[in-house]
C-alpha cells in the first residue's frame, strides 16, 4: 500500500509544481509540492527498509541476505532512490528561490524525467523472494 | 479501496489547500481556480493512468497501448485468465499447453517445462503437446548455456529436448546443429 500512495504523491506533486507558473500560486505550490515529494521519497525509503520485493527498485538492489551495511549499499545505488531525493532537494532548494518562476517548471521537467526514465514505483509481480540484489554468497558460489 | 480512498483525500487536501484562495476570490480569479482545479484533476488521473495502476502491476493502463510495459501486463493477463480457466478444468490439456505457450512467451520456462510435461502425461499422443515441450527444453536449454553458462543443466535440456520432439518438428534441424556445437563447445 505504501509504494501505490508514494507513487500517487510524486505524480500529484508534478501537478502542483506546474502550478507554480501562476504568480498567486507560486508560494503555495512550493510548499505542496515539497510536502508531495518528500512523502513519496519517504514512500520508497520504506519499501527499502522494509524489503518490500514488489518495487523493482527494490528487489533489483536488495537481498534478504545482506548485511546492514550491504543493505545500506544498495540503496545508496539505487538510481530510483538517487534521483528522487535529487528532486526533492531541487524543490527544497525551489523554497529559497521564490524570485524564480520557471524554477517550479524546472522541478516539475526533473520529475517527469525521473517518472518516465525510472519509474521509482514500478512494481514486480510475482515479486522475486530473496531479491535479486547482491548477494554476500553469489561470491562463494563463483 | 482503501488505497484509492487515500489517494482521493490526498488530492483533495493538496488541491484544496492550493487552490482554495482562488476559488473564494471573485470575478476572473474564481474562475481561474475552478478552471485549474478540473486541469490539474484531469492532469493528475490521466499521468497516474497513463504509468499504470501500480497497486495492480498485471492491470493495464487505461491509455496505454504499446510499449514494454503494456506487453508485459498483456501478457501476465493472459497468463493468470488461463490459469483461473484451468482451476475450473485442472485436466484440460488445450488449457495446459496455453498456458505452457503463454509461459514460454514470458520467458518463464521451467514453469512452461513443469505444465507442458503435466500436458503430455495427460495426452501422450498428442504431437502438438510434444512439439511444445520440446521447443520449451530447447529453449531452456539454451537459455541456461548462453545466459546463465550451467552447461550441465543445458546438457539435460538438450538431451529432453531431443527425446521429447517430434521427428517433423519445424524446429528439428536447428536443434540437432545446435546441439552439436553445444557438444563441441563443452569438450
Amino acid at each position: 500500500m505504501i509504494p501505490e500512495l508514494g507513487h500517487f504523491a510524486f505524480i500529484l506533486a508534478i501537478t502542483v509544481a506546474l502550478s507554480q507558473l501562476h504568480p498567486a500560486l507560486s508560494r503555495q505550490g512550493a510548499v505542496i509540492s515539497l510536502f508531495l515529494f518528500a512523502l513519496s521519497l519517504l514512500a520508497l525509503l520504506w519499501s527499502f527498509i522494509t524489503l518490500d520485493f514488489t518495487v523493482v527498485a527494490v528487489a533489483e538492489h536488495m537481498h534478504t541476505l545482506q548485511t546492514v551495511m550491504g543493505r545500506m549499499i544498495g540503496m545508496l545505488s539505487s538510481p530510483a532512490l538517487l534521483a528522487l531525493l535529487a528532486v526533492t532537494m531541487l524543490s527544497a532548494a525551489r523554497l529559497k528561490f521564490t524570485r524564480v518562476r520557471l524554477a517550479g517548471l524546472v522541478c516539475a521537467i526533473a520529475a517527469g524525467l525521473v517518472l518516465f526514465a525510472l519509474s521509482p514505483f514500478e512494481r514486480l509481480d510475482p515479486p522475486p523472494f530473496d531479491g535479486i540484489g547482491y548477494s554476500p554468497f553469489a561470491e562463494e558460489k563463483a | 479501496m482503501i488505497v484509492i480512498g487515500i489517494c482521493a483525500i490526498m488530492m483533495i487536501v493538496s488541491l484544496s489547500a492550493l487552490l482554495l484562495p482562488l476559488m473564494l476570490g471573485s470575478g476572473k480569479d474564481k474562475m481561474l481556480g475552478w478552471a485549474l482545479l478540473c486541469l490539474m484533476t484531469i492532469a493528475t488521473m490521466g499521468l497516474y493512468l497513463s504509468r499504470g495502476a501500480p497497486y495492480i502491476p498485471s492491470a493495464p493502463a487505461l491509455f496505454e497501448r504499446s510499449g514494454p510495459n503494456f506487453d508485459k501486463r498483456q501478457a501476465v493477463n493472459e497468463e493468470l485468465a488461463l490459469l483461473d480457466r484451468l482451476a475450473q478444468k485442472p485436466d484440460d490439456a488445450d488449457l495446459m499447453l496455453a498456458l505452457g505457450s503463454a509461459r514460454m512467451k514470458n520467458g518463464r520456462l521451467p514453469q512452461a517445462v513443469t505444465i507442458l510435461e503435466t500436458a503430455r502425461q495427460q495426452k501422450p499422443t498428442r504431437k502438438d503437446i510434444s512439439e511444445k515441450l520440446g521447443a520449451a527444453y530447447y529453449a531452456a536449454a539454451l537459455v541456461a548455456f548462453l545466459v546463465e553458462d550451467d552447461t550441465a543443466q543445458a546438457g539435460l535440456y538438450f538431451d529432453q529436448a531431443l527425446q521429447t520432439a517430434p521427428a517433423d518438428a519445424p524446429y528439428k534441424d536447428r536443434l540437432s546443429e545446435d546441439y552439436k556445437k553445444f557438444q563441441d563447445e563443452k569438450d
